[in-house]
């Protein structure tokens, strides 16, 4: 008997979930950059309130990366081809466990010039050929790395704006690139 | 004298000394030129037998004249005299003076002619020692035989006590068990006692008054279980609301909000009765009496967070005394006054509930309730139990699918990737682990030999010492432990390398939560709690691979008056756990004629769901689409059941 109108109440349900798709126009192109899967599930992770925990990840992965472009620098002036490969594979490893899909590719190049491969790894190049390709690459990845941090810390900046109710989807929402 | 031909070479040296006629006061042919006779032994071993055999052994010499078969002749009377006591005389049939042709046929004794000869005098005695000797090593035999049977006892002896020892722990291992299940059976007996006590209770009542005995023709029960549906779906759609809501706003606010609506409630009571039936009026006021008395008390109780309770919004105010209206329109419908206690306290619950969605606080919220409600003592142990689940349900919600560890797994972690360590540490949390970090390989190395590990994590390329190196040291010492192999590299050709240097499994980077969940639960698996897996699960939770989010958990416990109407609203996934918890409460209560009621209760209420079901389709098929969204939205809901349990 009563209380058929209340049925139709929930608009809010709906708005919440379309809110996410506000975003479009910039998804395709971040997520070239950034594998949301991946990078998602670190935001899973974090508590219900806030981003520490992923925030945290991401600011030590900033770090680090920073770290090894000056090592990779070194390496490179050095031509240690070996150190390349190695610095190679280890930002590869850091950067596909954030998800940034661009830096991690390069940074597979990297490792394959490194141990004087073509960029599958599949044929062999000379020493020459590889130093110089790595010269070149280094450039790039430090590039989209740029993208890829402009990208994080927007993002995370733009949360800490963000009305707290919002966090709940935090997964759906795509920040916009600022850049 | 020159040259000799034919004959042995001992023969022939001999012949030739012989015919040295120098010699023949020491050594000469015999008188009758068949024989040779050695005069002077001394003489002949000093200066003869080194010129001619390069040696001065006379009793290598008699030695050497038996293997040619001369025999010594035995010093007659005679012919001592003839050559003297100390002579001593060879003959060979074919040794004669002057003969050199038949040197020839003088032969060294063939080993097969001498052999019988030889061996066969010392046999006796050899014999005997043989057999002295195999006496005693048969003795020795039987001896360690016997010795070998004594320890085979003893072995066997031990072993037999092994067997008892072993078949007393598997004894004790399941009286164990069954006194865990006893345990569980009783504690889920009691909560079900509880909450079948009221729920029984309402349901017969419910069908007794509401469709038996009442003057309602069927035409209006099928529309008054109708509008249920509808009411229930709305009461759905506004606690997914209420709850998103709840859960994205700060603990406090949350919490004081939730108590903000306890207090709207009671401020606008008048609301309620006007929306109710005419027949139910006086039920209403009663009703309204009691929530206004709860909530008074509630208020007092958080009289200083109300003053806090500001930013909670209006909608959801409202929202509150809305379900609040339904609720109770509907225990109006079908619930004497009599019954109003245990719906109040179902109503309470409700908003427990909503605020436990916010962790924390809500806890000592709900500890003040409690002493309020206690008008009987089925409400507070309802309230208990529920404040229980919900509290669960948070620590849940934080370690989502976490395995029921009897004994926390301590896990090694080596990775020199910061982000990997943060990441690999964060999932141990979550997961219920404890665990070390090593940065390389030499650090691995030195956690395995400092303490026990139930699971390594190894990350390949290392500094110092990479994964593959680390573990093979790792495996000198420490054959048992899994060592995963954590990296990027995983062709084959790598993977083969892994795991012939010991490693046992391999986690691809990057790695997922339930990747990493997986190898988890695969290599601990014997760390989780076996009870809790062999505790029948109700029928349909093991249908669903998400089964109710929170909040239509929070109905189950919320309303249960309506359990059957609500089944019906939910989506068809609902419907089946629903039903199971109220079969499972019913399955596990080891008797009590209670139980057995709600069982044919909660048939009862799936006929009526059935109705229901055709009756509004419609609506059903708008609940699915919600209803995803809803188990999207919290994917985490089964751990709840498992940490219930």
């Amino acid at each position: 008997m009563p209380s058929t109108p209340r049925v139709e109440d929930p608009p809010e349900v709906g708005r919440n979930r379309e809110e996410p798709n506000d975003g479009d126009g910039e998804e395709g192109y971040s997520s070239d950059l950034l594998d949301h899967e991946t990078f998602n599930q670190l935001l899973e992770m974090d508590d219900d309130v806030d981003h520490d925990f992923s925030k945290s990840i991401v600011w030590h992965y900033f770090e680090q990366a920073e770290t090894t472009f000056q090592e990779m620098d070194k390496a490179l002036s050095d031509e240690n081809l070996v150190e390349l490969s190695k610095l190679g594979h280890f930002l590869k490893g850091s950067s596909a466990a954030i998800g940034l899909k661009k830096v991690k590719a390069s940074c597979e190049k990297m490792q394959h010039y490194g141990n004087m491969k073509d960029e599958t790894g599949t044929e062999s190049i000379s020493e020459e050929d590889a130093l110089k390709k790595i010269s070149s690459l280094l450039e790039k990845v430090k590039e989209e790395y740029k993208e890829a941090e402009t990208y994080l810390k927007n993002f995370y900046s733009e949360r800490d704006d963000t009305d707290n109710t919002k966090n709940t989807d935090e997964k759906d929402s795509s920040p916009t690139e600022k850049d | 004298m020159s040259n000799i031909s034919g004959g042995p070479d001992f023969v022939r040296k001999l012949f030739k000394m012989l015919e040295d006629s120098s010699y023949s006061d020491v050594v000469s042919w015999g008188a009758n030129g068949d024989s040779f006779v050695v005069k002077e032994i001394d003489a002949f071993t000093k200066t003869i037998l080194p010129r001619h055999f390069k040696h001065s052994n006379f009793a290598s010499f008699v030695r050497q004249l038996n293997k040619y078969d001369f025999h010594k002749i035995r010093s007659t009377d005679d012919s001592a005299g003839l050559y003297g006591e100390q002579a001593w005389e060879f003959h060979h049939p074919q040794f004669h003076y002057n003969n050199r042709d038949q040197l020839d046929s003088i032969k060294r004794k063939t080993p097969a002619n001498r052999k019988p000869a030889a061996v066969n005098p010392p046999s006796d005695a050899s014999n005997n020692s043989q057999l002295n000797d195999l006496q005693n090593q048969i003795n020795n035999l039987s001896k360690l035989q016997s010795v070998m049977n004594e320890r085979l006892l003893s072995l066997n002896k031990s072993y037999d006590a092994v067997v008892q020892d072993i078949l007393n722990f598997k004894k004790n291992m399941v009286a164990q068990d069954q006194l865990m299940h006893e345990l569980i059976q009783y504690l889920i007996g009691l909560e079900a006692e509880k909450s079948g006590s009221s729920r029984s209770f309402v349901n017969g009542n419910s069908l007794d008054d509401g469709i038996n005995n009442t003057f309602v023709p069927s035409e209006q029960a099928q529309k008054l279980i109708n509008s249920y549906t509808q009411v229930s779906r709305a009461s759905i759609d506004q606690m997914n609301e209420i709850s998103q809501r709840v859960q994205s706003l700060h603990n406090i606010t949350s919490n004081t909000s939730n108590m903000n609506n306890h207090s709207i409630i009671s401020s606008e009571p008048l609301t309620i009765p006007s929306t109710l039936p005419s027949l139910g009026s006086e039920n209403a006021m009663g009703l309204n009496n009691n929530i206004r008395n709860i909530n008074n008390s509630s208020d007092a109780t958080m009289s200083n967070l109300f003053l806090t309770s500001q930013r909670s919004s209006t909608i959801e105010n409202s929202e509150m005394s809305k379900m609040t209206e339904i609720s109770q329109q509907r225990s109006n419908d079908f619930i004497p006054e009599a019954m109003f206690n245990n719906v109040m306290s179902s109503d309470n619950v409700t908003v427990l509930t909503v605020g436990h969605l916010s962790p924390k606080q809500s806890h000592a919220s709900s500890s003040n309730i409690i002493p309020v409600s206690t008008a009987s003592p089925s409400n507070v142990s309802r309230i208990d139990n529920t404040s229980q689940n919900t509290s669960n349900s948070m620590r849940v919600h934080r370690s989502t699918f976490m395995p029921a560890w009897s004994v926390p797994p301590k896990v090694l972690l080596v990775d020199d990737d910061l982000v990997y360590q943060k990441f690999g540490s964060k999932l141990l949390e979550v997961f219920g682990c404890s665990f070390d970090i090593a940065v390389d390989g030499i650090g691995a190395v030195n956690h395995m030999n400092m303490s026990k590990y139930d699971l390594v994590l190894m990350d390949i390329v290392l500094p110092n010492l990479d994964g593959v190196e680390a573990t093979a040291q790792i495996r000198r010492f420490d054959n048992s432990t899994p060592i995963i192999s954590m990296t990027s590299s995983i062709s084959q050709q790598d993977c083969s390398i892994y795991l012939s240097n010991g490693m046992n499994d391999v986690l691809a980077k990057p790695f997922s939560k339930s990747m990493f969940l997986k190898i988890l639960e695969n290599y601990c698996s014997h760390l989780v709690m076996p009870n809790f897996q062999s505790i029948p699960r109700p029928f349909g939770i093991s249908d669903i691979s998400t089964p109710t989010t929170s909040n239509s958990d929070m109905f189950s416990h919320s309303s249960d008056t309506s359990v059957g109407e609500k089944n019906n609203d939910h989506n068809d996934n609902l419907v089946p756990n629903q039903m199971s918890l109220t079969v499972s409460n019913g399955s596990y209560s080891s008797g009590g004629p209670m139980f057995t009621i709600m069982s044919s209760m909660s048939s009862n209420d799936y006929m009526q769901q059935v109705m229901n079901h055709i009756a509004n389709a419609s609506s059903v098929t708008r609940k699915n689409a919600l209803d995803k969204d809803f188990q999207d939205q919290r994917p985490c809901k089964k751990p709840k059941f498992e940490v219930i349990e």
